[in-house]
């Protein structure tokens, strides 16, 4: 099992330290150019060069790719051409926004398509079919129409929830934590703030789920259906468990593997969406602190960006990887192969 | 398999109870901001729907719109256009002495005046101001380049001295902003300052900084010790909400005042309970021909294509009336327009007869260009498309090619990778006629500035200089004539639009007027919200 843990943490290290060299070089390809883009609009021919000497970019890329890595290894994601502030300063804005936004949508993903899965697998017949046809309808529905459509609806027609935003006007964040509202007000017990921050959440999170709602719900019930056909549900029903022990602790806890693979994979996915969803809500966040950052050509910001949502990929899977322990005594047992 | 009732019963329970769950909590959280569609927000506060957010708040980029509206409210510079007049006034500054030779102007400033901090406002600061401008050598400092040398005579008098001759340096002043200096240089770390002033207010305007969160939203608060005349609304919210179908909603829910992005095809449905306020502006748009190499750069075939776009089209159909055909390189609204030039119209005939006299169309070579579109610009994308067809009627293949703005920067840093046709817009920073003239005609410019046309013609750079360095408006106005006539002649650009600004806000706002030298702001400090 050591051997797995280690084997799995060297494969994250080397990953990320790869995606440092492909973001980077990414950065060089990108048409524009950053001292421009940082001298301004109206920049004569020595501002721009005084701007790329100040950002090192007269250097060659050699140089550049090891500072880089040398100041990362500091903590040190440079500083953002565009803003003129640290990167990591942006980040800690942008990123927990995200961040929150994900993992409700996550749960709210779990939440959903876990049971419906299960009950699509299970009861078969005409709920499978109906099932099976919400979900491709429903993974078919683009998230920029789903996001207006459920504003015009749920804010501006039913009034039921906010229609832009994290927080109420009116209303005082407090003292900032994580930068995730829902943590930060409830550590400070502000319960006021932090139900305007949910109300907040509930239907960027939903439309965001929405998709990946369908996806999760379709590898569930193949996962189950698979494992349903197995004999040894056939025996602990002849023992007489219950039958909603079978599903859960025999069927569904050995149907988990492939779930729990494309639930990590899909949060890696879900932070890449948050641009669209956070477009049409107007809130902060790494998806459209990316397109500003593409569009003005702010190289280490793209870069830095890159390597943050790699990171997490690669943390989550790493997580999943883990988590295989738990679920597949083979691998903890350390026989049979890498997993 | 008898028995499924206990699995699925426990999952249907899950996910009912899930989705009553979240729906409670929206039941508690919506009570906090619900509202009666379409009311008025509270009295007391103004809030403006705005697509972009700014960068930075640091007035030294204050060269772009985004971070103008902001700086707007909370700083003040020695001069100020007050909307709808086209020469600045008075404003830190109580008089300016202009010496003979041009070189040298000194200011007095107001008394009385203090930063948000309260700190008063003296020469000092000035200095400051400008020397940190000049250091820094970014945003706003291209403004004001021939600035040589600034010295405090006393606390309430500044002698700036040019290293040339400026007609337009006080007009430009209009966007040097003056900071705090003690505060900013307790605050000025290892940048000058700039990663402080890019989330906080050292300025002495009339709203005072409430709270700024980068891409979300910038609350202001009325300055109770401002020198000038108090803000009549006490707060501002700019709200940043970047989808235009969003803001709309935003607006009709009555979340929002005024909506600075709502799409025009939206208008007609907003038009009976909204003010839907369009102003004429000093902006334009140009298709600039790459007067330096190919094919354009033969005048005839840049006569040709000008007699073939479809002007009025443009107007009544790209921009569904809010707008105005271009009338030549300086917009018609600014000081020294003049009408002794050639305006191409919508002619085909003419067109292909230029053509032909180039050697193109029917008995000669087949002309194949290129445009360039800023992505995302509607009325580039659709002039670019309407360019398309007028070209095709006369034998001309056009291909559009789509970029972003710092890409097009870069094709023009040379003659050989500049496009054929570039569609851009020019947002003059004042209203003197220099900031369109010059900034886009002189030679000195191309390849790194606005000259996109890579347009070299010794006789306008000389007009240009000459009227750069007179005070005598005009003789300026004689020069900037001569100027407009020679590029007409030129057919440097494809001279297409001047669109109007348009704005949509609720009944209940009044006192907004656009600022032509402050494009796409909001004079926030005028404007009051209310029955």
């Amino acid at each position: 099992m050591a051997a797995y843990v280690l084997r799995r943490l060297a494969l994250a290290v080397s990953v990320v330290l790869a995606m440092t060299l492909i973001t980077f070089i990414l950065g060089q390809v990108l048409p524009g150019d950053p001292a421009r883009s940082a001298a301004g609009l109206n920049a004569l021919p020595e501002q721009i060069e005084a701007a790329r000497v100040r950002l090192g970019l007269d250097q060659p890329l050699f140089v550049q790719y090891l500072r880089y890595l040398s100041r990362l290894a500091q903590g040190d994601l440079g500083t953002s051409i565009f803003t003129h502030r640290p990167i990591v300063a942006d980040l800690a804005d942008n990123l927990p926004a995200s961040l929150e936004l994900v993992l409700v949508a996550m749960a709210m993903n779990v939440t959903v398509a876990i049971p419906l899965g299960i009950i699509a697998a299970v009861r078969g017949g005409a709920v499978d079919r109906v099932v099976r046809v919400a979900v491709l309808v429903g993974g078919g529905i683009p998230v920029f129409w789903l996001a207006i459509v459920s504003q015009l609806v749920f804010s501006v027609a039913l009034g039921w929830f906010p229609l832009v935003g994290r927080l109420g006007d009116d209303v005082d964040p407090g003292t900032k934590v994580t930068g995730m509202l829902l943590v930060d007000t409830a550590l400070h017990g502000r319960w006021d703030a932090w139900t305007s921050a949910v109300s907040h959440l509930i239907l960027p999170a939903s439309t965001l789920a929405f998709l990946f709602i369908a996806v999760g719900t379709r590898v569930t019930r193949a996962s189950m259906r698979q494992v349903l056909r197995e004999e040894y549900l056939t025996f602990a029903r002849s023992k007489g468990v219950p039958e909603r022990r079978v599903i859960l602790r025999h069927a569904f806890r050995n149907a988990l593997m492939p779930i729990v693979t494309i639930v990590g994979l899909q949060f890696g996915w879900m932070l890449s969406s948050t641009i669209l969803v956070e477009t049409v809500f107007g809130r902060p966040g790494i998806g459209s602190y990316a397109v500003t950052a593409v569009l003005q050509k702010d190289i280490f910001a793209v870069t830095a960006v890159v390597l943050v949502i790699a990171t997490a990929f690669v943390v989550v899977n790493l997580l999943v990887d883990l988590a295989y322990l738990g679920l597949n005594p083979k691998i903890r047992l350390g026989s049979g192969t890498s997993g | 398999m008898g028995g499924n009732t206990g699995a699925a019963a426990l999952a249907a329970r899950l996910t009912a109870s899930s989705l009553i769950f979240a729906l409670a909590f929206a039941a508690c959280g919506s009570s906090s901001s619900s509202q009666a569609a379409p009311a008025a927000t509270a009295k007391d506060t103004l809030v403006i729907a705005e697509n972009e957010p700014a960068q930075t708040l640091d007035p030294l980029q204050a060269g772009n719109s985004t971070v103008d509206e902001l700086v707007l409210l909370m700083y003040s510079a020695l001069v100020q256009y007050r909307p709808g007049e086209s020469t600045p006034s008075n404003d830190l500054a109580s008089s300016v002495d202009v010496s003979p030779d041009g070189l040298v102007y000194t200011f007095k400033l107001r008394t009385g005046a203090t930063f948000h901090s309260g700190n008063p406002v003296t020469a000092d600061d000035v200095k400051y101001t400008l020397d940190r401008i000049k250091r820094l050598n970014t945003g706003v400092a291209s403004e004001i380049a021939p600035l040589a040398k600034s010295e405090v005579i006393d606390a309430s008098t500044i002698k700036l001295t040019l290293s040339s001759p400026f007609a337009a340096f006080v007009p430009a002043l209009s966007r040097i902003y003056i900071l705090d200096s003690k505060l900013v240089e307790a605050n000025k770390g290892s940048d000058d300052g700039q990663s402080w002033l890019a989330i906080n207010d050292a300025g002495s305007g009339p709203y005072k900084l409430k709270s700024y969160e980068a891409n979300v939203k910038a609350e202001f608060t009325r300055f109770d010790g401002y020198y000038g005349t108090p803000a009549k609304t006490a707060n501002v919210i700019y709200k940043y909400i970047p989808e235009q179908a969003t803001q709309r909603l935003a607006l009709e829910k009555g979340d929002v005042d005024i909506a600075m992005d709502i799409l025009v095809a939206d208008y007609p449905a907003l038009e009976s309970n909204y003010s839907i306020v369009a102003s004429d502006t000093n902006v334009q748009l140009y298709g600039y021909f790459n007067t330096a190499k190919g094919a354009t750069a033969d005048p005839k075939v840049r006569a040709a294509i000008s007699y073939a776009y479809d002007y009025q089209t443009h107007v009544d159909s790209i921009l569904h009336g809010y707008g105005t055909v271009a009338q030549g390189a300086l917009p018609k609204s600014m000081a020294c327009w003049t009408g002794d030039q050639t305006i191409p119209t919508y002619d085909l005939e003419k067109a292909k007869s230029l053509l032909a006299d180039a050697g193109y169309g029917p008995g000669g070579k087949q002309l194949k260009l290129t445009v360039t579109s800023l992505t995302a610009i509607e009325e580039m994308d659709k002039a670019a498309q309407l360019l398309q067809a007028g070209l095709s009627q006369i034998g001309v293949q056009l291909d559009i090619k789509s970029v972003t703005f710092p890409q097009f920067v870069d094709l023009h840093k040379t003659i050989d990778s500049s496009p054929d046709i570039g569609l851009i817009y020019a947002f003059p920073s004042n209203p003197d006629p220099s900031a369109v003239l010059y900034i886009n005609y002189h030679s000195r410019f191309i390849g790194n500035g606005y000259n996109w046309g890579n347009y070299k013609n010794p006789a306008v750079d000389k007009a240009l200089e000459q009227a750069q360095a007179l005070t005598d408006q005009s003789a300026r106005c004689d020069l900037y004539a001569q100027v407009q006539k020679m590029i007409a002649d030129d057919y440097v650009a494809i001279n297409i639009s001047n669109p109007k600004y348009v704005a949509v806000m609720s009944k209940y706002v009044s006192g907004y007027a656009y600022n032509a030298a402050h494009h796409q702001t909001v004079n926030a400090a005028d404007i009051s919200v209310g029955q």
